[in-house]
C-alpha cells in the first residue's frame, strides 16, 4: 500500500493502516527524536508524541512527500522542542544516556571523550536558529536527502541547499576549530 | 550506513567565511553522531502508540479542517480543505458515503459564508462611499436649523390647533341631531305612515331647517321638550310623541 492510499484509509476510518505506519516508521522516528534528545526514555515520549500529532493532521497530508519526510519533520519538531524544555541536567544511570555507555566499555576514557562530544554537537545544532535548525536536524539526524526536505518543508531545493550550508557554518562556528564550543 | 550519505555539493550558496573544508568535516561529524546512536525502539513502542491513538477521534478531512480553523493554523487548515475536495471529488480510493456527506457540507457552508460575506463587504464598502460622498451637504442645513425654529415655531403653533379642533366640530356631532330632528317632521306626520316617509323627510328636513333644529334639537332635548329628544333609532317614536305633545 503505498503512503496514499494508507493515508487515505486512516482518514476513512481505518485504525489498522494507521498501526501498518507505526509499523513501518516506528524505527526511523524514534532514532530521530533519539539523535536529538539521546535518551532513550524521552526519545520514545517524543516519538509518540509525533505519532499521536500525526494521526490527528493526517488530514493536511497532501501526498506530494514521501510520508516518511513528514512524519521526520513532526518529529524533529517534537524532539527539538522537548530538548528546549529540559533542564540542563544529565542523569548518570539511566540506560541510554552516554554515560552508560561508558562502564565496561574498552577505553573508557575515549568513550567519555565521543560522549561529550555528541552532546556538544546536539546542543549545538539545537541552538541554531530557524530555518537552519530543522534543515540540519533533518538532514542528518533523520537522514533526509535534500529532495526529501525540500518536499515535506515545501521550499524549493536551491533554499535547502543555501539553508544546509549556513547552519553548518554557524554549526562550525559555535564548535570552534577544535571542534568543542 | 547512512541511507544518504554526505555529498559536497550539497552545499549551496552560503557563507563563505567558513571554508568548505570545514564544512565538509562537520558534517561528517554529524554523521559520525548518527551512525554512533541508532537504536532499535523496543518491540512494545507499535502498541503505546495505538494504545495512545486509540482514544483519538478518526482524523477525518472535515474534523482536521475545524481543529485547524480552532488551532489558528491556517495553513493546515487550508490543506484539510484541499483533503475535503479531494473526498468530494472522489479521487483515490472508494470513500465511505457519510464521509463524503460531510465533506460535501462542509464545502457548501464555506462557500455560503464565503458568498455572504462577499455580499456583506460590497454593500458596506458601497455604504462607505456614498456616506463619504454626502457628508458636505449635511453641514449647512445643520447650520441653518437652529436661526429657522424660532420664526417658524410661532406660526406654526396657532395654524395647527385650530385645525385639530375644528376637525371634531365638523365631524358632525351636530349632523346626526339635525337628521333625527323630529320637530321638522311635524308637517310630514299628519300624511301619516311614518316609515315610508321617514328617510326622504328627514333628509328634507336637514336641509331646510338646520338653522333652528340644530340647537334647538340639542336644547330642547335637554330644557323642555321632553317629547322631542332626537333618538336615531326610533325615530317614528319620537314623531309620534311630537304629536302626543301637540
Amino acid at each position: 500500500m503505498d503512503d496514499r492510499s494508507l493515508v487515505e484509509a486512516v482518514t476513512s476510518g481505518d485504525r489498522d493502516a494507521f498501526e501498518a505506519i507505526v509499523e513501518r516508521e516506528a524505527t526511523a522516528v524514534f532514532r530521530t527524536c533519539y539523535r536529538i534528545l539521546g535518551r532513550v526514555g524521552d526519545a520514545e515520549d517524543a516519538a509518540q508524541e509525533s505519532f499521536v500529532i500525526a494521526y490527528r493532521s493526517l488530514g493536511t497530508f497532501r501526498g506530494e512527500g514521501s510520508l516518511a519526510g513528514w512524519l521526520a519533520r513532526i518529529a524533529t519538531r517534537q524532539a527539538l522542542r522537548r530538548l528546549g524544555q529540559r533542564r540542563a541536567t544529565e542523569p548518570l544511570d539511566v540506560p541510554g544516556t552516554p554515560a552508560s555507555n561508558l562502564a565496561g566499555g574498552p577505553d573508557p576514557l575515549g568513550a567519555a571523550i565521543a560522549a561529550e562530544r555528541q552532546r556538544v554537537i546536539r546542543s549545538a545544532v539545537a541552538s541554531l536558529g530557524e530555518p537552519y535548525r530543522e534543515v540540519v536536524a533533518l538532514r542528518f539526524f533523520a537522514e533526509l536527502s535534500l529532495n526529501e526536505i525540500a518536499e515535506s518543508t515545501g521550499r524549493p531545493i536551491g533554499t535547502v541547499k543555501t539553508h544546509l550550508h549556513r547552519g553548518l557554518a554557524r554549526l562550525r562556528e559555535r564548535l570552534g576549530p577544535d571542534g568543542l564550543a | 550506513m547512512s541511507r544518504h550519505p554526505f555529498d559536497p555539493a550539497e552545499l549551496g550558496d552560503g557563507d563563505d567565511r567558513v571554508p568548505a573544508e570545514e564544512l565538509l568535516a562537520i558534517a561528517r561529524e554529524l554523521e559520525d553522531l548518527a551512525r554512533a546512536e541508532s537504536p532499535v525502539p523496543a518491540a512494545a513502542f507499535p502498541a503505546r502508540v495505538s494504545a495512545a491513538i486509540s482514544a483519538e477521534a478518526t482524523p477525518t478531512p472535515p474534523r482536521t479542517f475545524l481543529m485547524a480553523v480552532g488551532a489558528l493554523r491556517f495553513g493546515d487548515a487550508w490543506r484539510a480543505l484541499g483533503a475535503n475536495a479531494r473526498v468530494v471529488a472522489g479521487s483515490g480510493r472508494v470513500v465511505p458515503v457519510g464521509l463524503r456527506f460531510q465533506a460535501a457540507a462542509l464545502l457548501l457552508a464555506l462557500a455560503v459564508i464565503t458568498v455572504g460575506g462577499a455580499g456583506v463587504v460590497t454593500v458596506g464598502s458601497a455604504a462607505l462611499v456614498q456616506a463619504l460622498r454626502t457628508p458636505p451637504q449635511p453641514a449647512p442645513t445643520l447650520t441653518i436649523a437652529p436661526s429657522l425654529p424660532p420664526a417658524s415655531v410661532a406660526p406654526s403653533g396657532p395654524t395647527r390647533s385650530p385645525s385639530a379642533s375644528e376637525s371634531p366640530e365638523a365631524s358632525g356631532s351636530p349632523e346626526p341631531s339635525e337628521s333625527a330632528e323630529p320637530g321638522e317632521t311635524e308637517s310630514n306626520l299628519e300624511t301619516a305612515d311614518p316609515q315610508d316617509s321617514e328617510r326622504p323627510e328627514a333628509s328634507a328636513d336637514a336641509h331646510g331647517g338646520s338653522d333652528g333644529s340644530g340647537d334647538g334639537g340639542a336644547g330642547s332635548g335637554s330644557s323642555g321638550g321632553s317629547g322631542r329628544t332626537p333618538r336615531p333609532s326610533g325615530t317614528p317614536g319620537a314623531s309620534d310623541d311630537g304629536h302626543g305633545n301637540d
